[in-house]
């Protein structure tokens, strides 16, 4: 849930990176450290496993500076997308005002890109949000991956199975070079700002 | 394309999985791998080529193993528990000192951290108007980390040192003993002194400063009589203030709204959080149809937490 100190005219805001384990949220935040570093205004902070798996969460805070009068603070959050997780996958996920869910392009992962959406749903409903009304963007990963010769997913496929009903905005990217994470995350940030300026009808 | 080829595709594929440690997609690849190569004669030096894959196999179910084995939510080092507590406590300007240090002590026991929390919750017993809550976390904590004779020892601690007030351990002795009840253990623990029960309310209700003390993400009523006697129903809790639990029930469902009528007392509910299910009983407050938006006709329901 954004904060809102009217009186210092400032804002915090909530993103989290969510998607099954190894898809690559932790990468696109740890690109978004090193190219998005006007922005940035504090540490990365990771904990993880020895397997380099997330096991709580990475976090990465950002000020975007005055956006209609208003002082702009966004917290970034990745979520342990591995299975045994979830619990704390849930607690991450509370108070938030936009998601950007990473989908491993990889054919074998396609189930887990499907049921990882789903854990979405239901955790974003068991705190009385809606994932077809939450800021949400999509981002299809690991493109790279096909010139090593490994199966991935064309994009029509991976929108019919995961976009077909939420018609969001989707991106395809490879977190490990940086294409497309910077685009996924200014669109998840304008989505998130513009609802909460609706929703908080704060203008200058 | 050759069989030789076939197989050397998917050595590469496995190899590249396990670069993404993705390592159960890694080991099929492999089991593909010598599938292929031992249904083919042509193959020069299959056996000592199968040897190779399989110690790549047994090198990844190491991995598999290790990782199925792992704890979910290991003692972490205190900064990142310093962190934790920062991000994931809610503030509220209204909180006192020991309220914020009981929410901060919840966080740390939300993520597994039981033992600076039970520490935490303890330091907190014996400030009255939160050694309650205080004290029920803690015996939770101490449960969940390590045993309930454990728990027992720390109720006796307290008796004995007269930490909290007669009437409070009174609800932390109904609390521990319900726990045990559960485990089906035959452990009974005494009571600490038959003459200071006297003005003890035989029902605990929750006290304020318990309010935020557990999320319910969705609860489970079973009807003892009404229109839906004996049956068993579950819903989720859309919004949660305090103790007060809104929820939304379906306009096709009438005998539901019917049995959910206000002042209904409810006394065998379930209360879903994210960490544990925990008994109890519970009032409707409200029940109101729904005028406008998408959810028009359906009922907006309000349950008070009686106890728990
Ligand atoms: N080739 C390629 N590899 C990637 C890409 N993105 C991530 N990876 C690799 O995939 C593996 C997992 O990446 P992470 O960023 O740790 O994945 P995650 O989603 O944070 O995983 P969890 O923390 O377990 O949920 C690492 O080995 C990354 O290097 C990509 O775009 N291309
Ligand atoms: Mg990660």
């Amino acid at each position: 849930m954004a904060i809102f100190n009217i009186q210092k005219r400032e804002i915090e805001c909530k993103i989290v990176y969510y998607g099954p384990g190894r898809c690559g949220k932790t990468t696109n935040l740890e690109y978004i450290f090193k190219a998005f570093k006007k922005q940035v205004t504090g540490e990365m902070v990771s904990v993880d496993t020895e397997g380099d798996s997330t096991l709580f969460f990475d976090f990465l805070p950002l000020g975007l500076g005055k956006i209609k009068g208003c002082d702009v603070r966004v917290q970034i959050f990745t979520v342990p997308g591995q299975q045994k997780y979830s619990s704390t996958r849930k607690l991450v996920l509370k108070g938030v005002d936009g998601v950007v869910f990473v989908a491993d392009s990889l054919e074998v992962r396609r189930e887990k890109n499907m049921l990882s959406l789903k854990d979405l749903q239901q955790n974003l409903k068991d705190y009385g949000l809606s994932i077809s009304r939450i800021p949400l963007v999509m981002q299809y990963n690991k493109r790279d991956l096909a010139s090593e010769g490994l199966p991935i997913m064309s994009i029509e496929k991976m929108e019919r199975d995961l976009n077909r009903q939420l018609k969001v905005p989707s991106f395809q990217a490879s977190a490990i070079k940086g294409t497309g994470v910077g685009n996924t995350l200014q669109e998840c940030l304008k989505m998130t700002l513009i609802s909460l300026q609706r929703e908080l009808k704060w203008s200058q | 394309m050759s069989i030789k080829d076939k197989v050397k595709m998917l050595l590469k594929e496995a190899e590249l999985y396990k670069g993404q440690r993705l390592l159960k997609e890694s080991k099929n690849k492999y089991l593909e791998a010598i599938s292929l190569i031992k249904t083919n004669e042509l193959i020069p030096n299959k056996e000592s080529l199968i040897t190779a894959i399989n110690k790549k196999i047994d090198f990844l179910n190491n991995g598999i193993v290790r990782w199925e084995q792992s704890a979910s939510t290991p003692e972490v080092s205190p900064k990142v528990q310093d962190l934790i507590q920062k991000l994931f406590t809610s503030e509220d300007i209204k909180d006192n000192d020991a309220v914020k240090a009981l929410k901060s002590a919840i966080t740390l026991a939300k993520f597994g951290q039981y033992k600076r929390a039970i520490n935490e919750f303890n330091n907190l017993v014996s400030i009255d108007h939160v050694s309650v809550a205080a004290a029920k976390n803690s015996i939770k904590c101490i449960v969940e980390n390590a045993t309930i004779e454990d728990a027992v020892a720390q109720y006796h601690q307290w008796v004995n040192k007269k930490t909290l007030k007669s009437d409070r351990i009174m609800v932390i002795r109904k609390y521990l003993q319900d726990i045990i009840d559960k485990t089906g253990s035959i452990i009974s623990i005494d009571a600490p002194n038959s003459s200071e029960q006297k003005n003890v309310a035989p029902m605990y209700e929750m006290d304020e400063q318990d309010e935020d003390i557990i999320d319910i993400t969705s609860i489970g009523i079973r009807f003892n009589h009404g229109p839906k006697k004996g049956e068993h129903i579950e819903l989720d809790v859309s919004f949660q203030a305090g103790n007060v639990l809104s929820l939304i029930v379906s306009s096709s469902d009438k005998l539901l709204i019917e049995s959910l009528k206000i002042g209904v007392r409810l006394d065998d509910m379930d209360f879903y959080s994210p960490i544990a299910i925990f008994k109890g009983s519970g009032v409707v407050e409200s029940n109101t149809r729904i005028e406008t938006g998408p959810k028009r006709g359906d009922y907006s329901l309000d349950i008070k937490i009686h106890s728990i």
